[in-house]
């Protein structure tokens, strides 16, 4: 019983080594299926939250938190999803939206830039610079989107447990080593990381219904109990509160909210 | 028969992982050995080999090549001692001197900053503050060494076959992992990578010479 996120590099045969691992220790694996869903509960084009959760952040975005609320829309559906467990995820910010949760085993695939560039040029039919240009681009793209959103660049090690360059290794490799690590005790589900994932689920669906109006919420959730803190002026804090209250007292799971007010600096 | 580079940041149980991994395959584990091996060569003190593998370079570096003189003796030494085969290397450069030659396994252990800090804190008997500001001074010279030297960030994961985080995986699972790793096919000695590291090692012998006769 466990989860695994696979943060791959563009073109580094991420999707087979996520594919053919879940096979091999029985699991489900998703990653499209995730933004599908989410398509379908928030009722937003998939194609807009693809580029939400794939394009750099425009100048819009910043102003509008629009990348932000669809981002609120998928890590919900991916909490959503991940507590079937026996999950292989592979994709978009999976490392990212599993913070915290230490029996998540967060692995990264990297491959060697020249063997991302044939794959571009066989698969895209392009020549050897434009392939170059293509990949440099995304790998830009994907270092922006990761620093906007969560201030840390998705290329450092630090977010994952395994990193593993696949081009000695091999997909069959990456494979069996993938599954041997996946079977230590670390990486096995337990009820305490259950009810750890079953808070952040809670968490995420509460931001997710109030991110209209509070972007910059900060939601968390311990045993049920929701905390709220969000920023506003002090005489706003009453009537902050019970509007905050009511969008999230009846959502799954939630027992109490509590709000919490951080002044305006003056 | 293989070789193995590791390279750890500081506080990160580096040293211990690369004696377990040495012990379990049988292979000869070395580290300072090669500086001590450099020191002796090149008749230059082991502590400023040490200063120009370890520290930040100075101002005085870059106008001089001091520092390229020195960590290009120590490479020499390196490759010397590495192709005995059946080897850990653990420290500093092992994968930046590797970098051209096939089916070495290049490893990188990492830990949290906050597991650095109570290991530092427990082993030097300091207070937290005073742990993360030297773990964050260690980390910074690293930085500025390895850019300095081959322009690339030693976090840059590109570099390595395999990066572990021991946090949740934790020392003996690396050491376990390590060995499964390295007994693939692809990370077995091959003609071609003997050839490959002989070559290097030519070249180094030719850069070394040139440079005592010239100093």
């Amino acid at each position: 019983m466990g989860i695994i996120t696979i943060s791959r590099g563009s073109y580094s045969r991420g999707m087979k080594i996520a594919e053919k691992l879940a096979e091999k220790l029985g699991y489900e694996c998703v990653s499209r299926e995730i933004l599908l869903k989410a398509s379908k509960d928030f009722n937003i084009p998939e194609v807009a939250l693809t580029q939400a959760i794939q394009n750099a952040p425009s100048f819009l975005d910043h102003l509008k938190h629009g990348k932000k609320k669809y981002i609120a829309f998928i890590r919900k559906t991916f909490l959503e999803y991940l507590q079937r467990d026996n999950i292989v995820y592979h994709g978009m910010a999976g490392h990212f939206f599993t913070t915290g949760l230490s029996n998540v085993f967060k692995v990264r695939i990297t491959a060697d830039l020249e063997y991302r560039i044939k794959v571009v040029m066989k698969r895209e039919n392009v020549s050897q610079e434009e392939a170059k240009k293509l990949l440099e681009d995304l790998d830009e793209a994907r270092r922006k989107w990761s620093m906007y959103l969560y201030g840390i660049d998705t290329r450092t090690p630090y977010l994952y447990d395994v990193v593993l360059h696949v081009d000695c290794l091999q997909v069959e490799g990456a494979v069996e080593l993938l599954y041997n690590i996946s079977k230590r005790s670390c990486f096995q589900t337990t009820e305490e990381s259950k009810s750890k994932l079953k808070d952040m689920l809670i968490a995420a669906n509460a931001y997710s219904v109030i991110v209209n109006k509070f972007p910059d919420a900060n939601v968390k959730c311990k045993d049920g109990v929701v905390l709220v803190s969000v920023e506003s002026s002090l005489s706003a804090e009453k009537k902050l509160s019970k509007n905050l209250t009511k969008l999230i007292k009846d959502l799954d799971g939630v027992k109490e909210v509590k709000t919490y007010v951080i002044p305006f600096e003056t | 028969m293989g070789i193995i580079t590791i390279s750890r940041g500081s506080y990160s149980r580096g040293v211990e992982i690369a004696q377990k991994v040495a012990e379990k395959l049988e292979y000869e584990c070395i580290s300072r050995e090669i500086l001590l091996k450099a020191s002796k060569d090149f008749n230059v003190p082991e502590a400023e080999l040490l200063h120009a593998i370890q520290d930040a370079p100075s101002i005085f570096d870059h106008v001089k090549d001091g520092k390229k003189r020195y960590v290009a003796f120590i490479r020499h030494a390196f490759l010397e001692h590495i192709k005995k085969d059946n080897v850990v290397y653990h420290g500093y450069a092992g994968h930046f001197f590797t970098r051209e030659i096939p089916n070495i396994l290049k490893v990188r252990i990492i830990a949290n900053m906050d597991y650095r800090v109570k290991v530092l804190m427990e082993r030097e008997n300091i207070s937290e503050e005073e742990a993360r500001k030297l773990l964050y001074k260690i980390d910074i010279e690293r930085r500025k060494w390895s850019m300095y030297l081959y322009g690339m960030d030693t976090n840059i994961t590109e570099l390595y076959d395999l990066v572990l985080h021991i946090d949740c995986i934790n020392a003996d699972g690396a050491v376990e992992i390590i060995c499964d790793v390295a007994k693939r096919p692809c990370f077995q000695t091959t003609p071609v990578s003997k050839r490959k590291l002989k070559e290097l090692l030519d070249a180094a012998k030719n850069y070394s010479n040139n440079s005592v006769s010239a100093s």
